[in-house]
C-alpha cells in the first residue's frame, strides 16, 4: 500500500505559478501538498529572462497585462527584496528604424505613467554621445538613445523562496515528484493524484478536495489525464549566456523581423535574448538551435557590433506556455492567464488550471488563483502575500561584517546574501569560529565561478530539500559559470553524497547527468574561447570518469 | 641553422630536448602553460576507460585483463588515423611498440631527474591509481607522486585528509574508492579516512593546493606534515594524500614521510585546480629545457616564412616587439583548443599559425566550419570536434589541402594531429611524448644532422 497523503488542494508544478499558489493557499492556511516533477522553476521560470519589468512591449495591444505587471512588479520588490535587482534599460534609435525617436518618446511617456506603480524612474532621451559615452559597446550608427527603468530577479530562487514559505506554513512541497494519475471519485470528482517520487521509484496518494493544474507546458498533458483538453501555443524562447557582462546597461535590439530583443545584465553574466517560436517537440528536451542563437546574434550585432568576440558559456531554452491563439504571429498572441475550472467547463469537477501570464504578474495570477480555490472551498482568508516578506525579505544583512565573522571572501557572501536574505547567517552558523562553538573551519569555496560555499550546499540539502547534483544548478547557480562544473561538480557531489546518503555509484551517477546536462546546454552555441573550457570539462568528467557506474542518467 | 619549436607542452618540450642531444642548436616558443599543465600527474600511453569504444581493462572478448601493452596493440588494430599508427605503422608487432615507449619513456626520465620528477612504469601491468575523488584509473606510466599511490598489493588503503584542506573531502572519496575496487573486482581491501591535523598557519583559507605543496617543501612544514603523519603508519598500509606534497621537492618529501611512517606514501591523482599536478610536469620540462641549452621565447608564434617548399623562419611577438627566428627546421606542438592550436575565429575553426586543413574526429575536413556543427548533443557521444587536428604524412608534416606536406621541414607533435579525442581514448601525454620525439628526429634529419631513426 502506497503512501497516503489527504490535503485540501494538491497544486500540481513547482514553476513560479505553483510555488506562487500553494505559498498564498498556505498563508490562507488552506491544508496544501505542491508536486514538481523536477526541480523548482525548471521548466520556464528558470530559462526566463529573468525580469519583473512592467511589459513596455504589451503597452500597444495588452494594456491590462502592462498595468498589472508594473503594479505586481511594485509587490514583489518589497516581498523579494534580497532577490532583485535594477536594470535600467538604453533603447537606441537606428536610422533605419520605422518608429523613429518621437514616436518612441510617446510611447515611453505612457509608460512613464506606470512606473511609480513599481518604484521606477521615467524615461530620459540621450544624444547620441551622450549614450556612446555612457555604453561605448552600442554602435556608433545610432541617432539617440532612450533610458528606461525594469527589475531583474532570480526567477528559480524566487519559486524556491515561495516554495520554502509554503513549506514553513504547512504545506507539503515535493521535487521530482510528478502526478502520473489524477484520482476521480465514483460521481467523476478529481479527488487527488497517485504520485511517483521519480529518484526513489516510489509512490503515494494525495488526496485533494481541488486539484490546481500549474504545470505550465506541460498543463494540457496532466488536463489529459482528467480526459480534459488544455489547448497551449507553447512558444520556444532562447537566451544566450555571457561569460560576463557585455554591457553594463541593458540594450534594445531588433531582430531581422522585427522582434524586440536584449542584451542585459543578469547577476554576474550577461544575457541575450529571446526567441519566441511554435514548439511542437518533446517538452521534456528542449535545446536551443544553431538557427536560434544566430537570429538572436545577429540581432544582437545590429546594437552592439562586437558581441560575436563575447564567450558564449551556455544557452538556456524552455517553452512558454502561451494561451492558444489562431491566425496569429508567435509575438502577437496574448500574454494574459486563464484559470480554468473544469467542473464549470468539462465536467471534471475538483480540476482547476492556469496558464499563460508573465513572471512579472505571478503573484497576482497566484492572488486570483488562489481566490477561485478558497470560493470553491468555502475559505474566507484574504490574501497576505502582497505584504508579508518571502523568507530571507524581511530585514537587510551586514554583509562585510559576516565575511569579517566568518572569514569569507566578501564576494562570496555577497551572493549568498542575494539568495538567503536575513537567513544567511543561519547559512554559515555551522562555521562558526567563536571558540564556544568549537572553533569551526572556514567555509570553502565549491564553485569559484558563482561563488558558491560548501556551507550553502550543506545548507540547501539540509533544509531546502536539495535531491540532486542538478538541482544546485537552479538553487544556488552551481557550475553554471565559465567551467561548467568541471572544476566543481565532483567536489559538489562528494558534500551532497553526505548529505543525502548516496552511495558511490549514484554520486558517480549524478556528476555524468550534470556533466550531461551542462554539456546539453553549452553545445548549441559552442565557440570561441569556450572551446578551451569543454576541452577541459571533457577532460574532468570523461578522462576521469571511474568504473563504478551507477543508474543511467534518466 | 637552427631549430624551431613552436609550442611548450610535453610534445614541445620532448622534441625540443631530443634536439638538444642530438647536438641541434634550438628555440622553444612558448605562449604559455597550455594543457600539460592541467594534466593529472599519469603518463597515459593506452590506459583504460570505462568509457564505450575506449581502450577496456579487460579483453572484450576473452574477459582476461589487459596489459598495457596489449591495449597499444589494440588502437594500431582498430584503424582510424590515431596519430600512433604513424609511429609504428597499423601492423607493427606489438614489441616493437612497447620498445619505442620503453626509450621514450627513459629519455623523459632522464630529462626531468635531475629536476626532481621521475617517470614510473612500463607497459607491463595497468598501474592502479585513485583520483582525489576516489575513482579508479587503470594508469600506465606515472610521474612522481601518483606513481607512488599505486595501489598495488597494499593491504589496507587511507586516505588521509588535511584539516583545512580546501576541496578534498576523504569520506566521500573513500566510499568512491571501495565501490572502484569491487566494479573492477580488484582485490578487496579496508579503505579507511584517517585525519591530519596541519598547524592552521600552513593552511591560508582558501589557498590552492599548489601554495600549500610550495609551503611543504620549506623544513618546518615538512617537519610539522611528518609528525602529524608519523602515528598514522601501519605495515601493509597505503596512505593516500591529496597531491600537495611538494613542487619539485616532491621526491624529498615523499621519502620523509615514508622515513617517519614506515608505510608506503602516494598522492591522489587530479587535476588543477585541485592539483598541481600538472603544474609540476611544466616546472620540471621547463628546468630540463634550460639545463639542456634551450633558448626560449616566451611569446606567441605568428607567422611562418617560407622560401619555396622550406619554412626558413618564425616570427614571433612577445614583449617588447616581433622577432625573427630563423629555422631550418621548424616542429608545430600547439595543441588544440585549450593550447591554442586550433582556435575559432569568426565562427570559423582554424589552425592558429598556418591556417592548415583540420580534419574532425569522423574524418571531415572541419577548417572553416562552425565547432558547434561538428558536435552532438549527447554528451557521452564521440565528438568529431574534439578529436579534430591536423594530418601528416608518415614523417609526421602536416598535409596541406592538396594532400602533399604544407612544408619540406615543418613537423607536427601532441595534441594537434588529430584523430583520437584524448578524453576518451587515454593516449594524451603519450602521444606527446612519441610524437615529440619522433617530429625531433624528424627535424634533425631535415636540419642534417644524421639519419632520422625510425
Amino acid at each position: 500500500m502506497s503512501r497516503v497523503l489527504p490535503v485540501q488542494v494538491l497544486v500540481v508544478g513547482g514553476g513560479i505559478n505553483g510555488t506562487g499558489i500553494a505559498r498564498d493557499l498556505a498563508l490562507r492556511g488552506v491544508r496544501t501538498a505542491l508536486v514538481e516533477k523536477r526541480e523548482f522553476g525548471s521548466g520556464t521560470t528558470w530559462a526566463s529572462s529573468g525580469m519583473i519589468h512592467g511589459g513596455l512591449r504589451y503597452l500597444q495591444k495588452d494594456p491590462e497585462v502592462t498595468y498589472h505587471s508594473c503594479l505586481d512588479s511594485g509587490h514583489i520588490q518589497r516581498i523579494a527584496a534580497h532577490l532583485i535587482f535594477r536594470i535600467p534599460f538604453l533603447m537606441p534609435v537606428f536610422p533605419e528604424d520605422s518608429i523613429g525617436p518621437e514616436l518612441v518618446e510617446v510611447a515611453l511617456e505612457m509608460y512613464d505613467r506606470y512606473q511609480p506603480l513599481k518604484n521606477g524612474r521615467p524615461h530620459t532621451r540621450l544624444s547620441r554621445e551622450q549614450a556612446l559615452r555612457l555604453e561605448p559597446a552600442l554602435s556608433t550608427r545610432l541617432e539617440c538613445a532612450f533610458t528606461l527603468d525594469e527589475w531583474g530577479v532570480d526567477a528559480a530562487r524566487l519559486c524556491t523562496a515561495n516554495a520554502l514559505d509554503a513549506a514553513e506554513h504547512g504545506a507539503h512541497v515535493l521535487t521530482h515528484h510528478e502526478a502520473v494519475e489524477l484520482l476521480r471519485t465514483a460521481d467523476g470528482r478529481v479527488c487527488g493524484a497517485r504520485i511517483r517520487d521519480r529518484i526513489r521509484g516510489e509512490e503515494l496518494r494525495i488526496e485533494a478536495d481541488l486539484v490546481m493544474n500549474a504545470a505550465g507546458p506541460w498543463a494540457p498533458a496532466v488536463a489529459r489525464l482528467a480526459g480534459v483538453e488544455v489547448r497551449l501555443r507553447p512558444g520556444k524562447g532562447i537566451h544566450l549566456v555571457f561569460e560576463r557582462r557585455v554591457t553594463n546597461l541593458a540594450v534594445y535590439a531588433r531582430g531581422v523581423d522585427g522582434r524586440d530583443m536584449f542584451t542585459f545584465p543578469h547577476e554576474h553574466n550577461s544575457m541575450a535574448g529571446t526567441t519566441d517560436d511554435d514548439y511542437y517537440g518533446d517538452l521534456d528536451r528542449i535545446d536551443a538551435t544553431e538557427d536560434e542563437v544566430s537570429y538572436v546574434l545577429e540581432a544582437m550585432e545590429r546594437s552592439i557590433p562586437g558581441i560575436r568576440r563575447h564567450r558564449i558559456i551556455h544557452t538556456m531554452a524552455a517553452v512558454r506556455p502561451t494561451l492558444y491563439g489562431f491566425g496569429q504571429n508567435e509575438g502577437e498572441l496574448s500574454r494574459d492567464y486563464v484559470v480554468i475550472d473544469h467542473g464549470e467547463r468539462d465536467a471534471a469537477p475538483g480540476l482547476f488550471t492556469i496558464v499563460g501570464g508573465k513572471l512579472a504578474a505571478y503573484r497576482l495570477m497566484a492572488e486570483d488563483a488562489t481566490d477561485r480555490l478558497c470560493a470553491a472551498l468555502g475559505v474566507r482568508e484574504p490574501c497576505r502575500t502582497a505584504e508579508t516578506p518571502l523568507p530571507g525579505a524581511d530585514a537587510a544583512v551586514d554583509v562585510a561584517a559576516l565575511a569579517r565573522r566568518f572569514r569569507t571572501p566578501l564576494a562570496a557572501v555577497l551572493r549568498l546574501a542575494f539568495r538567503h536574505g536575513s537567513r544567511t547567517p543561519r547559512v554559515l552558523a555551522p562555521h562558526d569560529p567563536a571558540p564556544a562553538a568549537g572553533a569551526r573551519p572556514a567555509p570553502r569555496v565549491v564553485c569559484a565561478c558563482e561563488p558558491v560555499l560548501d556551507a550553502e550546499l550543506r545548507h540547501v540539502t539540509a533544509h531546502e530539500g536539495v535531491r540532486t547534483l542538478g538541482d544546485c544548478a537552479l538553487r544556488v547557480r552551481l557550475g553554471v559559470g565559465g567551467c561548467q562544473g568541471a572544476a566543481c561538480a565532483g567536489a559538489a557531489a562528494g558534500l551532497l553524497a553526505e548529505g543525502l546518503g548516496w552511495s558511490a555509484e549514484q554520486t558517480t551517477a549524478e556528476v555524468a547527468r550534470f556533466a550531461a546536462e551542462r554539456w546539453r546546454a553549452v553545445a548549441p552555441a559552442l565557440g570561441g574561447r569556450q572551446l578551451a573550457a569543454m576541452q577541459v570539462h571533457r577532460a574532468v568528467h570523461l578522462g576521469a570518469r571511474g568504473f563504478a557506474r551507477g543508474q543511467e542518467p534518466s | 641553422m637552427r631549430a624551431v619549436v613552436v609550442g611548450g607542452g610535453l610534445a614541445g618540450a620532448v622534441a625540443a630536448l631530443d634536439l638538444a642531444e642530438r647536438g641541434a642548436a634550438v628555440c622553444l616558443v612558448r605562449a604559455g602553460p597550455g594543457a600539460t599543465a592541467l594534466s593529472w600527474g599519469t603518463l597515459d600511453v593506452a590506459a583504460a576507460s570505462p568509457l564505450a569504444d575506449a581502450l577496456p581493462v579487460r579483453d572484450p572478448v576473452r574477459g582476461e585483463p589487459l596489459t598495457p601493452a596489449a591495449r597499444l596493440a589494440l588502437v594500431m588494430r582498430r584503424g582510424g588515423s590515431h596519430p600512433y599508427r604513424h609511429m609504428l605503422g597499423s601492423d607493427a608487432a606489438q614489441a616493437a611498440g612497447v620498445a619505442l615507449v620503453k626509450e621514450a619513456a627513459a629519455a623523459l626520465d632522464g630529462w626531468l631527474r635531475p629536476a626532481g620528477l621521475r617517470v614510473v612504469g612500463d607497459l607491463g601491468t595497468t598501474r592502479w591509481l585513485a583520483d582525489v575523488r576516489g575513482a579508479l584509473r587503470g594508469a600506465d606510466l606515472a610521474f612522481t607522486g601518483a606513481a607512488e599511490g599505486e595501489l598495488g598489493d597494499a593491504s589496507e588503503l587511507a586516505i588521509v585528509e588535511l584539516s583545512g584542506l580546501a576541496g578534498h573531502d576523504a569520506r566521500p572519496a573513500a566510499r568512491s574508492l571501495a565501490a572502484e575496487l569491487a566494479a573492477l573486482e580488484l582485490p578487496a581491501r579496508p579503505v579507511r579516512v584517517l585525519a591530519a591535523l596541519l598547524p592552521p598557519a600552513l593552511l591560508a583559507p582558501g589557498g590552492p593546493p599548489a601554495r600549500l605543496a610550495a609551503r611543504l617543501e620549506e623544513p618546518e612544514a615538512l617537519e610539522a606534515l611528518r609528525s602529524a603523519l608519523a602515528p598514522l603508519g601501519a605495515p601493509g598500509r597505503l596512505l593516500l594524500l591529496p597531491p600537495v606534497l611538494g613542487l619539485l621537492g616532491i621526491g624529498r618529501v615523499l621519502a620523509a614521510l615514508q622515513e617517519a611512517t614506515g608505510s608506503r606514501v602516494g598522492e591522489l591523482v587530479g587535476a588543477p585546480p585541485s592539483s598541481p599536478a600538472g603544474l609540476r610536469l611544466d616546472a620540471a620540462l621547463r628546468a630540463a629545457l634550460d639545463r639542456h641549452g634551450v633558448e626560449q621565447r616566451d611569446g606567441r608564434a605568428v607567422a611562418v616564412e617560407r622560401s619555396d617548399a622550406r619554412a626558413t623562419s618564425v616570427l614571433v611577438e612577445r614583449e617588447g616587439g616581433r622577432e625573427r627566428l630563423e629555422a631550418g627546421a621548424v616542429v608545430l606542438a600547439t595543441g588544440r583548443f585549450v593550447g591554442g592550436g586550433i582556435v575559432e575565429h569568426q565562427g570559423r575553426l582554424a589552425e592558429s599559425l598556418l591556417g592548415l586543413p583540420l580534419y574532425d574526429g569522423a574524418g571531415q575536413r572541419a577548417d572553416g566550419s562552425p565547432a558547434h556543427r561538428l558536435v552532438h548533443l549527447d554528451y557521452e557521444a564521440p565528438q568529431p570536434l574534439y578529436a579534430t587536428g591536423v594530418r601528416t604524412d608518415g614523417r609526421l608534416r602536416p598535409l596541406a589541402a592538396d594532400g602533399r606536406p604544407a612544408f619540406a621541414n615543418l613537423f607536427a607533435a601532441g595534441e594537434l594531429l588529430g584523430g583520437f579525442d584524448p578524453a576518451r581514448v587515454r593516449t594524451g601525454l603519450g602521444v606527446a611524448l612519441l610524437t615529440g620525439r619522433r617530429a625531433a628526429s624528424q627535424a634533425a634529419q631535415a636540419l642534417g644532422l644524421g639519419e632520422a631513426t625510425s
